[in-house]
């Protein structure tokens, strides 16, 4: 697995690429946390477009953020999920905790609703 | 042979070479794609939990994995030689509990459960067994037989 991240005007941008599994998850938590840490952002937005698969510990990220996020006023979108991250995803319910969109351009407005 | 097998040593960094022959089996047997994944996530979780929790991710210690196809479904039978998993004392954690927890883990046997029809852990003498059924379409042996 490779994230890239990227701050963009008022949001910050993760990038998941290939797979993620119990081997990966820590540099992801890694990587969407620095949202957290950086200074007048709405929220991060995931992209998933080139996530081939997530187990259990990736979406353990997503959970674990999701109350820090929160109490900071900011969002965390999933966008570009392929049809199995995004049954992943619904299996333990995480769509109905986050808002998952299709393209970034609808991530970037549901941000900056 | 209407089974496939494979024994890895218990380190993390084999989840992705187990994941890969769950994929080529299942494709041998002709189980469908979206089915597939399903099932090697739910094989990815009990082996993470078997190496991690079972093994302590001590790769002097192996994990074997049988995959039979059945005439209605697939069984996938794991053999670990670490510490036992008491099934009977699992309880299935909250979604909400597990966000205002910020826990990362415990979502791995919620997700197999749902996955899978049957799931179980037992103990033989010196090793532990865990078997997982799918009810799935699987297809006639005659051009996969090897």
């Amino acid at each position: 697995m490779k994230t890239t991240t990227l701050q963009e005007a008022n949001l910050f941008k993760v990038t998941i690429q290939g797979e993620v599994d119990a081997t990966s998850s820590l540099k992801l938590d890694q990587a969407i946390k620095k949202a957290l840490d950086t200074p007048d952002i709405k929220g991060v937005i995931v992209d998933c477009k080139v996530l081939d698969y997530i187990s259990s510990a990736g979406l353990g990220v997503f959970i674990a953020n999701h109350q820090d996020f929160k109490e900071q006023n900011l969002r965390i979108i999933p966008f570009g999920l392929n049809k199995q991250v995004e049954s992943t995803f619904e299996l333990v319910g995480l769509n109905e905790l986050f808002t998952i969109v299709s393209t970034e351009e609808e991530a970037v407005a549901l941000l900056n609703q | 042979m209407n089974k496939r097998s494979i024994t890895v040593p218990c380190s993390i960094v084999n989840l992705k070479r187990i994941r890969d022959f769950v994929r080529k089996s299942l494709k041998e047997f002709g189980v469908d794609g979206s089915q597939t994944a399903h099932l090697v996530l739910a094989v990815d979780e009990v082996c993470t939990n078997l190496i991690i929790h079972a093994n302590e991710n001590d790769a002097r210690f192996l994990i074997h994995l049988d995959i039979f196809k059945k005439s209605t479904g697939l069984l996938f039978e794991f053999h670990d030689w670490g510490k036992a998993f008491d099934y009977a004392q699992y309880q299935e954690p909250h979604l909400d509990e597990l966000v205002s927890q910020r826990k990362r883990g415990s979502l791995g046997l919620l997700l197999v459960r749902k996955i899978m029809d049957n799931v179980e852990f037992t103990q033989e003498e010196d090793h532990n067994i865990c078997r997982l059924f799918k009810t799935v379409p699987v297809q006639e042996s005659i051009n996969i037989d090897r």
